[in-house]
C-alpha cells in the first residue's frame, strides 16, 4: 500500500518536472527567436543538447567527480551535524561554546573561505568536500538540535516514569524518545542541506580545482566554449534537482510521523 | 502484608502511599500547604474537584513530575515510589514512530527488560487490540489509541496505577467500555485516578477524595464502606451521585 502510494507519488513528481521542464525549452527557445540574441551569449537549446550528446564522456568524467563531492559532503556534513547537535544537546557548556562558533560559522560568507581552504587542503576533492561540510554542518545541526530540544513534554515525562531512573535512562530516553522525536526536524535540515551541497562543491570548483562540472564551467568559458559551458550548468542543474529529490523522497519514506 | 503481585516469579507487595505535610506552590500561587493523606494497598481511589484545584499537579507530584517544596510522598514502609508507578493521561501519548505492539511495551525497552508475552497476549485479546499491533498510531482510531495506552499501563509490573482523566476525550459507549475493563485489569493494584465524571469515580473507586479550597484541601472523603452502601442499589448510586455534585457546586 505505501510502496503503490510512494510510486504514484515519484510519478506525479517526474510528470510534473517533465512539463516544467519543456516549458522551460520551450520559454528559451521563443526568447531566441524573438529577440535574436548571438549564440555566444544565449545558444539555443537544441545546439546545447547537441553538445550534451558529443561531449557525453568528458561532462560524465566531471559529472563523477562534482556528484562524489557533492555526496561526500552531505554524509560528512550530516555526521558533523549529529555529532555537534547531540553535544550541544547534552553538555550544557557546549552551548556556550559551540553555539557562537555555529552562528560565527555562518556569518563569514563561503566565497570568503573557499581560497582558504584551497590553499590549505589542494586543489583536489578535499577542499570541495569540506566546502559542502561547511555549508551543510549549520542546517543539519541547528535542525535536529530544535527537534531535540522541542521534544514533546508530556513523552519525556512517561518515560521518565516508565524508566529506571538510573544513569542508563538517559541515555535510553534519548534513544527511544528525543532521537526519533526529533528526525522529522532533522529531515528539514537534510532537505535545506541537499539543495545547498551542490553550491558547496561548485563554489571549491571555481576557486581552484582540475576538475568537475564547475571547472568545466571555467574552462569552457575561458575558451569561448559557449555550447558546453551550458552543457556543463545543465547538468549541474540536474545533478542537484535528482539529489534533492531523492533525498526528500528517502526521508518521506523513512520518516512518516 | 499481604502478598499477590507478581513480577518476573517474585512476589511483591501491593502498595500503599502516604502523603505526609506537603506544601506546593506554582509561581506564586501556593496549591497545596501542610497536605496529607493516605492510599491504601489494593484501593482505587478517585480525585474529584473543580478545575484548577490541583488534582493533576497532585497526581504529578506523586509520579515525580513535580517535586513538592516540603513534606514527603513514600509507600507505608517509607521507601521512595518512583520505580513503583504506571501512568496513564487523557491523551494517549502514543509515539508516532512506533507500531501499536511497541507502544505497549515501551516501559521494557526504556527499562531494557525482557516482557511477558503471556501478559502481552492477554491484554492485546482483553482490549481488542490484535489486528492493529502492526499499525502505526496515525493509523487507528482514538479509542484503539486508547486502548493501547491502556494495554501499555497494565502490562508494567508496577503495583501503582495513576490514570488523569483517562477516558474525558472518549465517547460514551468506548468510555463504559473501558472502566469495565479497567476495573477488571485494576485488581490487586492500588489506583489513583482523576476525574471530572462523576459516574465513572463511583464506578472505579474504594474510596473518593473532594479537594476543595485554595490552598486545595481534603473537603470530603466517601470511604468504601459509604461507597458499597449507596451501590447496593441502583437508584441509590444516583443519590451518591447527587450528593458529591452537591458538595462540588457549594
Amino acid at each position: 500500500m505505501i510502496n503503490k502510494i510512494s510510486k504514484n507519488k515519484i510519478f506525479n513528481l517526474l510528470v510534473s518536472f517533465l512539463i516544467i521542464f519543456c516549458t522551460l525549452i520551450f520559454i528559451w527557445q521563443i526568447v531566441i527567436i524573438f529577440t535574436g540574441v548571438p549564440k555566444y551569449i544565449l545558444p539555443a537549446p537544441l545546439e546545447v543538447f547537441l553538445e550534451m550528446k558529443s561531449k557525453y564522456q568528458i561532462l560524465f568524467y566531471h559529472f563523477k567527480i562534482t556528484l562524489l563531492e557533492i555526496i561526500l559532503g552531505i554524509i560528512l556534513g550530516t555526521l558533523l551535524g549529529i555529532i555537534g547537535a547531540l553535544t550541544i544537546f547534552l553538555f550544557k557548556p557546549a552551548r556556550i561554546w559551540l553555539l557562537p562558533l555555529l552562528v560565527a560559522s555562518q556569518a563569514i560568507p563561503v566565497f570568503a573561505i573557499a581560497p582558504l581552504l584551497v590553499l590549505w587542503l589542494g586543489y583536489g576533492i578535499s577542499s570541495k568536500v569540506a566546502m559542502a561540510i561547511l555549508i551543510i554542518f549549520f542546517p543539519i545541526t541547528a535542525n535536529f538540535l530544535d527537534g531535540l530540544k522541542n521534544t514533546r513534554k508530556d513523552w519525556i515525562q512517561l518515560a521518565n516514569i516508565m524508566s529506571n531512573k538510573t544513569q542508563l535512562s538517559k541515555y535510553l530516553i534519548l534513544r527511544h524518545i528525543h532521537i526519533p522525536a526529533a528526525l522529522p526536524s532533522f529531515g528539514s535540515g537534510l532537505r535545506v542541506a541537499a539543495a545547498v551541497a551542490p553550491i558547496g562543491a561548485i563554489v571549491g570548483e571555481w576557486v581552484g580545482s582540475g576538475s568537475g562540472l564547475g571547472y568545466l564551467m571555467l574552462q569552457s568559458n575561458a575558451k569561448f566554449q559557449i555550447n558546453l559551458m551550458f552543457a556543463s550548468l545543465i547538468v549541474i542543474i540536474f545533478t542537484s534537482l535528482i539529489i534533492y529529490f531523492s533525498i526528500d523522497q528517502i526521508i518521506k519514506i523513512l520518516i512518516r510521523w | 502484608m499481604e502478598k499477590v503481585y507478581k513480577k518476573n516469579n517474585e512476589y511483591i507487595s501491593p502498595l500503599g502511599i502516604s502523603i505526609d505535610k506537603i506544601d506546593f506552590k506554582y509561581d506564586d500561587n501556593i496549591l497545596f500547604r501542610d497536605f496529607s493523606v493516605k492510599f491504601p494497598p489494593k484501593n482505587n481511589t478517585s480525585i474529584l474537584g473543580n478545575n484548577g484545584i490541583g488534582k493533576s499537579t497532585l497526581i504529578k507530584l506523586i509520579s515525580g513530575i513535580k517535586e513538592p517544596n516540603l513534606g514527603s510522598i513514600v509507600d507505608y514502609n517509607n521507601n521512595s515510589i518512583h520505580n513503583s508507578i504506571t501512568y496513564m493521561d487523557q491523551f494517549d501519548q502514543l509515539l508516532p514512530w512506533l507500531k501499536i505492539k511497541n507502544n505497549i511495551t515501551l516501559g521494557f525497552k526504556l527499562r531494557q527488560e525482557n516482557y511477558s508475552s503471556e501478559k502481552f497476549s492477554y491484554l492485546t485479546n482483553i482490549l481488542g487490540l490484535n489486528e492493529f499491533l502492526n499499525s502505526f498510531p496515525n493509523q487507528v482510531s482514538g479509542g484503539t489509541k486508547q486502548r493501547t495506552a491502556l494495554a501499555r499501563t497494565f502490562i508494567e509490573d508496577r503495583p501503582l496505577v495513576i490514570m488523569d482523566e483517562p477516558f474525558s476525550s472518549l465517547d460514551t459507549n468506548t468510555k463504559n467500555k473501558l472502566i469495565k475493563l479497567t476495573k477488571h485489569l485494576v485488581k490487586d493494584k492500588t489506583l489513583i485516578l482523576v476525574t471530572h465524571d462523576i459516574m465513572e469515580a463511583i464506578e472505579l473507586s474504594d474510596q473518593i477524595l473532594i479537594l476543595k479550597g485554595s490552598p486545595a484541601k481534603i473537603f470530603k472523603i466517601f470511604s468504601s464502606e459509604e461507597i458499597l452502601y449507596y451501590k447496593k442499589k441502583d437508584k441509590m448510586i444516583i443519590d451518591l451521585y447527587n450528593k458529591i455534585l452537591s458538595i462540588l457546586d457549594l
